[in-house]
């Protein structure tokens, strides 16, 4: 039985491969004498996209979503069902290595084993790790206590202001259903506009759902009845926007709030979730022609056309990348594109979301 | 400082062959490589899960954004793998001339991976054809079409080795790298006297979709060459359909479209770590050191030898090592720069030895990448039923054997080598030949189908999807049923002429995340390059078109596009492609030549470039494994001399 615990090395081998494998999570995005364009006269930071990984240290490291980092997990002796479950999540801090290595430790995972983990130096490198085995699928919390003091993964740009003030830091297992970002309203919006995107809700998709024995496979029976709404493109999409894409964020927070405003104008009497789909599909062709749409506010937002443009890429990578990253829920997408057309996922991957036998994931 | 016998700087296609034979052979050597060490799930005892995925966004990352100021893309988007560098750290510039304002480009194949660009790449495993080594004599006297200024042939140079000096290294690298394919119809010949039997595995049947191409081929090759054409044969590709005892490689059913683009999770796709590397690491734990995450920084030279390398360890701290000979061999472009960077380092002794800033030098001069390109046909794969008044219903009726599932397959199924006959090249009044071979996995995953719908290359990928604005409910389920599974594409794979315009330099004010000057690519193409195209493009449409209506689809049911360089535009030509070649030519004469027909830098006693760098043409094929047999035949030459 498998339970949240630090995922040691006890050889020195198994030792040195740990090292090796920090490297390769680390070098590539943290290793580097600037994190700016200094000589181009300006101190802009390479990786801050439009201003959208503002905090600590995010905008000078290529990539500073990927930490911690977050893998998945196999045993061996465990099921594929039970290894989906868990996840691996790697912890890293870099010193400058110009003083003293400090000590760090990690704090606010909610195990009582792991309250208050250290973070040994990785060989004599600047790196300090830990690693472990958590379950897949929540959020967590955490901060670093660097020489006694506490702070957030000055890496991490996902951060939350706790009631008491204090600013932590924050991610996500793999397979994580629960919102990150977006309210319920938002969601809601998200939803039918992903919805109306996608061919499932087309007569394609009723048949599909409808067929008694077909692609619509037993084991997934459960989630058709949700199908025609969203294989879950909106949590894909939630968890890309604090992650991968966050300079995306204010696109979506503005805009979703300015087709909430302007749906609720056109059907004052309905809530969004039950306004029908030709005022989603006229306002989706009012935003993408080009013309101005009536009651957008331009100065908020001036190309309402580029947050389509936006929403068909993650629409469309929602339903069809691998679960784990929160979309196409129990790979049904696959197992729709399979019912339609000539498409053996399942061939190539692995259990329990394929039947390839040597694949693990 | 440490030394070793031999520091070789990449872990590609150019680096491991050296090491694989030196470190039999009982020399110390070290690898530096950039990237990481990403595993295969057989890598580690059995227990755990490899560090590539069948995954496509680990095949193509999520949106990166360039913030380079002042450059012709500043704020373009990029989609970067898990392996390929992040641009706004260690960016490729490119423009058709120094004066124009350069893009930033992912195009280029540069991984940064133990493996180097052989755990990106299709794996199509082609040698070239005998005349792609003498193409200045094969060209001596004529005149060539589209070529106004009367330069075309201006810097075609012959190898310094025939096709016969390679053809041992070849056979060698085809049974040590692991390849499957047929050999009966190539027009590059094999010696199998002295051999137990052909290195080649047996390849798997291909996907039924090929059978068009196979067909066309046939019947295009024959109306070109008559008697004298060659049949088709199974396109050798770097995968293992069978146990591969050099490398104790298990097989497995490697056919699941995860091959090209990715770094396969099961070490079947043949890449140097798992085919030379980790055997050598086991064989001989003692005698090859491979450091991963390391980046050279530059070269120091004590006169006429190399005396340092300098490099950057995992945690950015500056390291320095002694190899009584170094290999460069970190890809064509990241080649020339390291020594451009080096010599503008030692202006007074490296520079001067490698001619650098002066009229004479070439280093980094007469860079190439292929011209290639071809067709695409749809298959029109159903319609829509009428009801009884003849209006069209949402009712599709699916027309049988015009969809397949192309994840069922390779990266190629079928080659032909007719356009390296040299009466075929010389009556279409090209000036070398090319090799054809189909395409099979392409668009075989929806996310791909997506990515490159109406995308002309690597920096344009999504831009077609996210501007069609059309395709959304039912127009996306239309799409689908017209292209997922229905299109076939072929292509050829040609020379680019070498122009000494088209080269790598340092930009003056870019600066990579070490401070270093990064790698501008001036590149463009000659007219003749685009009047070669255009006819090889126009057979590769001949070769679809026949295949299909041969087999008894109606040309109306076929929808063609044909052109160059996978945008199937010719406007869309300039690109750099995936093939990065030239910049450090090899031949005889000092004068005319960075290196030595060794490999060695002319000037430098103990430097030696192996990576696609060395080639004076770019050969009518993919190239890794002419750079692979290169780099076998330049480590027996190492072998006797250290």
């Amino acid at each position: 039985m498998l339970k949240a615990d630090v995922i040691l090395s006890s050889t020195e081998a198994e030792r040195r491969s740990y090292a090796e494998g920090i490297y390769s999570l680390s070098t590539k995005f943290l290793a580097r004498d600037s994190g700016e364009w200094t000589e181009s006269g300006n101190t802009s930071r390479r990786h801050d996209y439009l201003g959208g990984t503002a905090p600590g240290e995010s905008g000078r490291h290529a990539e500073a979503w990927r930490f911690p980092v977050v893998e998945p997990f196999f045993s061996i002796l465990e099921s594929a069902d039970e290894n989906v479950r868990w996840n691996k999540v790697t912890f890293i801090y870099r010193h400058n290595g110009t003083s003293s290595v400090p000590t760090v430790k990690l704090t606010g995972l909610p195990y009582p084993n792991l309250r208050s983990l250290e973070l040994p130096q990785i060989e004599d490198s600047c790196y300090l790790a830990v690693t472990v085995l958590l379950p897949a699928g929540r959020l967590y919390n955490y901060c670093f206590v660097v020489n006694g003091q506490v702070q957030p993964d000055t890496i991490n740009p996902q951060r939350q202001q706790l009631p008491n003030g204090e600013e932590v830091s924050v991610f996500f297992t793999l397979n994580c259903s629960r919102p990150v970002l977006f309210e319920p309203w938002e969601r809601t919006i998200l939803r039918r506009l992903t919805s109306h995107i996608l061919p499932f809700n087309s007569r394609e998709g009723e048949l599909f759902q409808l067929r008694p024995g077909s692609g619509a496979a037993q084991p997934l029976s459960a989630q058709l009845h949700k199908f025609d709404h969203s294989i879950g493109v909106s949590n894909y999409i939630d968890k890309l926007l604090a992650r991968e894409e966050r300079h995306h964020l204010s696109s979506y927070k503005t805009c979703l709030a300015q087709i909430n405003r302007i749906l609720r104008s056109r059907e004052p009497f309905l809530e969004p979730r039950d306004i029908p789909e030709h005022r989603y599909v006229d306002l989706y062709h009012q935003m993408s022609s080009g013309n101005t749409v009536a009651d957008w506010d331009y100065k908020l937002y001036d190309n309402p056309g580029y947050f389509l443009f936006l929403l068909r890429r993650h629409v469309w990578t929602g339903a069809f990348s691998h679960p784990k990253y929160g979309g196409n829920a129990n790979g049904t997408g696959w197992l729709w594109l399979s019912d339609q057309f000539p498409f053996d996922y399942a061939a190539a991957l692995e259990a329990p979301y394929g039947n390839n036998s040597a694949y693990r994931g | 400082m440490e030394e070793f016998d031999v520091v070789i700087i990449g872990s590609g296609a150019g680096g491991a062959p050296i090491a694989h034979t030196l470190v039999a052979k009982g020399k110390r050597v070290l690898i530096l490589e950039k990237g990481p060490a990403l595993r295969t799930q057989d890598d580690l005892a059995g227990n755990t899960l490899s560090d590539f995925k069948r995954d496509e966004l680990f095949g193509f990352g999520t949106e990166h954004i360039v913030t380079i100021p002042d450059m012709a893309n500043t704020g373009a988007s990029f989609y970067p793998s898990i392996v390929e560098p992040d641009l706004n750290d260690e960016p490729h510039l490119h423009s058709q001339t120094v004066e124009q304002k350069p893009v930033v480009t992912i195009e280029g194949y540069t991984a940064q991976v133990v493996g180097g660009g052989t755990q990106l790449y299709g794996a199509v495993s082609l040698r070239f054809a005998p005349n792609d080594f003498r193409l200045k004599s094969f060209n001596a006297g004529r005149t060539l079409p589209n070529d106004p200024k009367g330069d075309a042939l201006s810097q075609v140079r012959d190898w310094p080795i025939s096709y016969d000096d390679l053809e041992p290294y070849y056979t060698k690298a085809e049974e040590l790298v692991g390849i499957n394919g047929t050999r009966q119809g190539q027009l590059k010949p094999i010696d199998l006297t002295t051999l137990p039997g052909d290195p080649y595995q047996t390849p798997l049947p291909p996907n039924p979709i090929s059978d068009f191409a196979l067909n066309g081929m046939t019947r295009v090759a024959q109306r070109e060459l008559g008697a004298a054409a060659p049949v088709p044969y199974r396109t050798p590709v770097a995968v293992i359909t069978q146990d591969h005892n050099p490398s104790k490689r298990k097989a497995y059913d490697p056919k699941n479209s995860y091959i090209n683009r990715y770094g396969e999770a099961l070490g079947l796709k043949s890449n140097t770590y798992v085919a030379l590397l980790r055997p050598t690491i086991e064989k001989y734990p003692d005698g090859l050191t491979l450091r991963c995450n390391c980046n050279v920084t530059h070269l120091e030279a004590n006169g006429s030898r190399i005396e340092t390398v300098v490099y950057r360890d995992p945690s950015g701290r500056e390291k320095r090592v002694k190899g009584k000979v170094v290999v460069v061999a970190c890809s064509a472009i990241e080649s020339s720069r390291l020594l451009l960077l080096s010599a503008e380092n030692d202006i007074v002794n490296l520079g001067k030895r490698l001619k650098v800033g002066t009229s004479e030098g070439l280093l980094g001069r007469m860079f190439l990448t292929h011209c290639f390109g071809g067709a695409e046909v749809r298959l029109k794969a159903g319609y829509y039923q009428p009801d009884n008044q003849g209006n069209l219903t949402r009712e599709w009726k699916e027309i049988p054997g015009r969809r397949f599932d192309k994840t069922k397959s390779l990266d190629s199924d079928y080659a032909t080598d007719f356009p390296s006959n040299a009466d075929w090249i010389m009556r279409n009044q090209l000036w070398a030949g090319a090799a054809i071979y189909n395409n099979t996995s392409d668009q075989a995953l929806p996310i791909s189908l997506a990515r490159t719908h109406g995308s002309t290359d690597l920096d344009s990928l999504w831009q077609g999807f996210q501007g069609s604005k059309e395709l959304y409910g039912d127009a996306l389920m239309d799409w689908l049923r017209t292209d997922f599974g229905t299109r076939l594409s072929c292509s050829y794979m040609a020379n680019q002429i070498p122009q000494y315009d088209n080269h790598i330099r340092l930009h003056p004010t870019v600066k990579d995340k070490w401070g270093r000057k990064v790698a501008h690519i001036v590149k463009d193409w000659h007219p003749h390059d685009e009047f070669l195209m255009h006819r090889l493009a126009e057979i590769c449409r001949d070769i679809l078109v026949e295949g299909c209506t041969n087999k008894g689809i109606p040309a109306a049911d076929l929808t063609v596009e044909f052109g160059s360089v996978y945008g199937m535009k010719l406007e869309n030509t300039v690109r750099i492609a995936n093939h990065i070649l030239g910049g450090a030519r090899f031949g005889t004469d000092e004068n005319d030549s960075v290196l030595n027909p060794d490999c060695r830098v002319w000037g430098v006693d103990n430097l030696y470039v192996t990576d696609g760098s060395f080639m004076p043409t770019s050969g009518g094929a993919n190239p890794t494994l002419t750079i692979q047999a290169n780099s076998f035949r330049v480590a027996d030459l190492l072998a006797s001399r250290i």
